[in-house]
């Protein structure tokens, strides 16, 4: 009986540890269609409860950053990290190969989860860890190269010793890290999602340098433009995609003088006729979301005389953020910015001497080939006249909560992976060529270290040709006085047209001739005007010898910063704070001039008239309070779809090339008795007139419920969401008040916007203002995870503590460690 | 109701210190030892003694956590579980308190089946 009560206690004692042990997976309603269900897994409960290994351990307070000492015997010499009052590190070392080693261990200590999950989502290993929901993600990215381009960078870097070093003393640092670090202490993601984190390599850094590579020049539009000229034909096609916007304001001034003999381009055949309709479904792009703005002034044009730069890099805005700040002091320089965490060093910022910032450059790097396989199994492929054998890769894919791998087959073609396959006879298989699967300059990394280290133009120009890609307008400013803005990078040498659309891979005439050189890529110093500025605009104007496209220039944004910068004088800090976060935009003030021309207000009633009125007086700004931008982006969508009623209609079946909006408002001004105005669907011969009358009382008719409403507005209207990096909405925040277009300076659209916002002012002492976001902590249970959002949303900045040296007592030091 | 207080209070000490460097579960081994060398003359009483100790123990060191956060952390994984983020603390204790009595239960039921005296029983 005694030994029948124990065991029966035993087993409920077993039992209930082995429950509290398991991993539950339950079925959740979906918010949007309640009669599907998603699979989610709940932690166990034992380990994600007990207040010795949960997620209890993850509250952090203040209390718990008690200054410390860790011994590591490879160091060189010793390291002290002051942590000021927003846990930034200020990093001081004897030199750069500590510095970094301190920053992969601090960016782990404050970013572990981050710099895992995102160079697994690169590297398509996220269905190890998430099980199947991962799993398109993982294909599509080997599928596209990632982890192909990521190991040719790895080789290259190998063979600069400066980047090796700093590589492997990054990495010693994290690993240092996540050594150090018990279970229990592991960020509150991993004992949500149930597992652990991996040793750092220099493999996972190219990782997350692919995710960037794919953010920023992996814009195009390829399959789209083929299938526009395929079904529009030549006439309409040329007018409604015309390349040149007359009004366009370049980043290098209009009639910049090119002193260099251009590189010579080889003999091409005239670009094809469209391939045939494409149908393959595109894949998920960033499209038009990636903007950024930067910006010099010289000291003619400010209060202090001194050069004023200021950046602001538009990205997709998730908690934590992309960017993690910091400040490196040694005996050879000293600089402070922001870095992205995965990868030594910082990419935009200033030293004692210059700052330095970029945004995308977005000229197209990216084309694709049609593949003419020769037999049935898709081995071989037809190139210049000859039977080619592809490269046959097997993918293999480990998916959590699955006993078997899955397997993808992937053909490599000279040209790259053909990511779009079909089994259909008239479907063309396309094969990607693209420059992120290039071999990088082995020191590309340096670049940085480069423009960290520079005192002057030379310095600055100097580093840059190390640099390859993403292209990025390189900003520039010296503190007695130089300014320059580079659109640097590799740019293929294309002829005119090509690789707008998907070309012939039969040929390798239809391939790249080379790369623009460094000495001629885009550049200029000191221009007359006063300033040197980019929104993402075309580099050049039409005379630059070289031909070049996209589908993602700005057409507002930069000609409306040129315009302001032109206009200002006697410039401050505070000045470019509030252009920064300038809300006003030429997409409306041109547009909704031109689209009230043609409105015909006779047929307006008494309610539909105050709308009117209200849009009249409206002075263009997108603030966050106002109505007006509801109303204008409504009624301009509409007017849009309409205008362009013979495009859209093709939008959901196959990939079509839409018109940018600049055209909609020159066709409009210019000739809005075009046919394109002409709605199909109608008998009669609409012109801009009719459709903007009907669409305008379309517009009132949708709002008029919603514009009854007191607390309707813009931001309201909009949403803006900063989602967390694995998407758990309760470390998201949600509908943030916050005004800005993505056609206006302060570009803010939805979850993307500025990532970053920095102001500094050159001088003997250097003073900065920045702010991204979120906070320094990836732990949604530190105080510092959203430090500064509240700044952010309303416009508001931080002085940056840039210390002088380590005895620097200005500001308090919240926090340190020394490493020995 | 002396020995009740002993035992909670070795449990506490016990269970703190295992629970630093073992897995959650060996608060509930902690339990059964010191359920296993104090005589008690039912298992109910260990029960109750286990319980109110890991209950206390789990609670409170969770409650300190979550008060010198603010209860930040708290409020996103109750709004993540749907659980009012207010019952965390107490369920939290409840679970503690389970494993807690559950080990201390089995632990007295071990020793009785070594004790020659059987005139009480559970």
């Amino acid at each position: 009986m005694k030994i029948v009560k124990f065991l029966a206690s035993l087993a409920a004692l077993l039992g209930l540890i082995y429950a509290l042990n398991m991993p539950i997976t339950v079925n959740t309603p979906l918010p949007d269609d309640p009669t599907k269900f998603k699979e989610s897994v709940i932690p166990p409960i034992g380990p994600f409860v007990s207040p010795f290994t949960g997620f209890w351990q993850n509250a952090e307070s203040l209390d718990d950053f008690v200054p410390y000492k860790i011994e590591v015997p490879d160091m060189k010499g010793k390291v002290k990290i002051s942590f000021d009052e927003r846990m930034v590190p200020h990093i001081f070392a004897e030199n750069l190969e500590d510095a970094a080693f301190a920053q992969g261990y601090v960016t782990a200590k404050f970013r572990l989860f981050q710099m895992d999950l995102v160079s697994r989502a690169a590297g398509g290993r996220l269905a190890e860890v998430v099980g199947k929901d991962g799993l398109e993600n993982d294909l599509l990215k080997r599928r596209q190269g990632m982890a192909y381009g990521a190991e040719k960078a790895v080789a290259s870097w190998k063979q600069s010793k400066e980047a090796t070093a700093l590589l492997d003393a990054y990495n010693a640092g994290v690993n240092k890290y996540i050594t150090d670090l018990k279970p229990k202490d592991y960020p509150v993601e991993y004992k949500l999602m149930g597992f652990k984190p991996e040793p750092w390599n220099t493999y996972k850094t190219a990782l997350v340098k692919k995710y960037m590579d794919q953010t920023l020049c992996f814009g195009e539009d390829d399959l789209e433009t083929s299938n526009a000229l395929k079904i529009l034909g030549d006439d309409l096609f040329k007018k409604l995609f015309p390349e040149i916007n007359p009004k366009q304001s370049p980043v290098i001034p209009t009639g910049t003088p090119w002193d260099f003999s251009p590189a010579k381009n080889k003999e091409k055949p005239a670009i094809q006729e469209a391939i045939g309709l494409i149908h393959h479904k595109v894949y998920e792009k960033e499209r038009g979301i990636v903007g950024s703005n930067n910006w010099a002034v010289g000291g003619g044009k400010t209060l202090s005389g001194k050069p004023i730069l200021a950046n602001d890099p538009h990205l997709k805005l998730t908690l934590p953020s992309i960017w993690f700040e910091l400040q490196i002091h040694t005996p050879e320089t000293n600089f402070y910015g922001v870095s992205v965490p995965g990868i030594p060093g910082v990419l935009i910022g200033f030293n004692e001497h210059v700052a330095w910032g970029e945004t995308n450059v977005g000229i197209d790097v990216m084309d694709w080939y049609q593949i003419s396989w020769t037999d049935q199994a898709k081995t071989s492929y037809q190139y210049d006249g000859s039977v080619k054998k592809a490269k046959i890769v097997i993918d293999s894919f480990r998916v959590r909560g699955q006993a078997l791998p899955v397997y993808d087959t992937v053909r490599w073609t000279d040209w790259g992976p053909v990511v779009y396959e079909s089994n259909k006879s008239d479907w063309a298989d396309l094969a990607m060529h693209w420059i992120g699967h290039e071999s990088p300059n082995s020191e590309e990394l340096l670049t940085f270290v480069g423009l960290y280290k520079s005192k002057n133009y030379e310095d600055y120009r100097k580093a840059l040709v190390n640099y390859d890609y993403p292209a990025q307008n390189f900003v520039f400013a010296e503190k007695n006085g130089d300014i320059a803005i580079t659109a640097n990078g590799l740019f293929p040498i294309k002829n005119k047209q090509q690789g707008r659309m998907v070309q012939d891979g039969s040929s390798s005439k239809n391939g790249w001739a080379g790369y623009v050189p460094k000495s001629q890529v885009p550049a200029t110093k000191n221009p007359k005007r006063g300033f040197v500025a980019s929104a993402n605009q075309h580099s050049t104007d039409p005379s630059y010898p070289f031909y070049y496209n996209s589908s993602h220039f700005d057409h507002f944004r930069g000609r409306y910063l040129n315009q302001r910068l032109n206009e200002m004088d006697s410039i401050t800090a505070e000045d470019m704070k509030q252009l920064q976060n300038d809300n006003f935009s030429l997409h409306a003030s041109e547009g909704l001039v031109a689209m009230l021309k043609q409105l015909d207000t006779a047929q307006l009633n008494t309610v539909q008239k105050s709308v009117l009125s209200k849009l009249r007086n409206w002075d263009f700004r997108f603030d966050k309070d106002k109505v007006e931008p509801v109303i204008f982006v409504t009624w301009w969508d509409k007017y849009y779809e309409m205008a362009f009623d013979e495009v859209m209609v093709w939008k959901d079946s196959v990939p079509m090339l839409m018109p940018e909006k600049w055209r909609l408002i020159e066709l409009t001004a210019n000739s809005p008795s075009d046919l394109i105005f002409d709605d199909k669907k109608t008998p009669e011969r609409e012109t801009a007139k009719q459709i903007a009358t009907s669409t305008f009382l379309a517009t009132t008719k949708e709002l008029a419920d919603d514009l009854l409403k007191p607390n309707f507005n813009w931001s309201e209207f909009r949403k803006t969401d900063i989602m967390h990096l694995a998407r758990i909405p309760a470390f998201s925040k949600f509908n943030l008040p916050v005004g800005g277009y993505g056609q206006a300076l302060n570009a803010i659209s939805g979850g993307n916007g500025p990532s970053w916002r920095m102001v500094v002012e050159l001088g003997d002492e250097m003073k900065a203002w920045g702010l991204f976001p979120g906070g320094q902590s990836g732990n949604p249970g530190s105080p510092f995870y959203t430090t500064d959002l509240d700044k952010w949303v309303k416009g508001e900045y931080n002085e940056l503590f840039f210390m002088k040296n380590a005895e620097d007592k200005r500001r308090p030091t919240l926090f340190s460690i020394e490493i020995n | 109701m002396k020995k009740f207080g002993i035992q909670a209070l070795i449990i506490l000490i016990l269970g703190s210190i295992a629970q630093y460097f073992l897995p959650f579960w060996s608060i509930a081994v902690v339990a059964a030892l010191v359920g296993f060398f104090f005589k008690y003359e039912n298992s109910a009483a260990s029960f109750a003694a286990g319980t109110a100790a890991v209950t206390l123990l789990w609670s409170s060191y969770a409650g300190f956590l979550t008060s010198a956060n603010a209860s930040q952390l708290a409020n996103q994984i109750g709004n993540l579980f749907q659980v009012g983020p207010g019952y965390l603390v107490p369920a939290t204790g409840l679970i503690g308190g389970l494993l807690g009595g559950f080990g201390a239960q089995t632990g007295t039921l071990l020793r009785k089946i070594f004790e020659k005296d059987d005139s009480v029983s559970a």
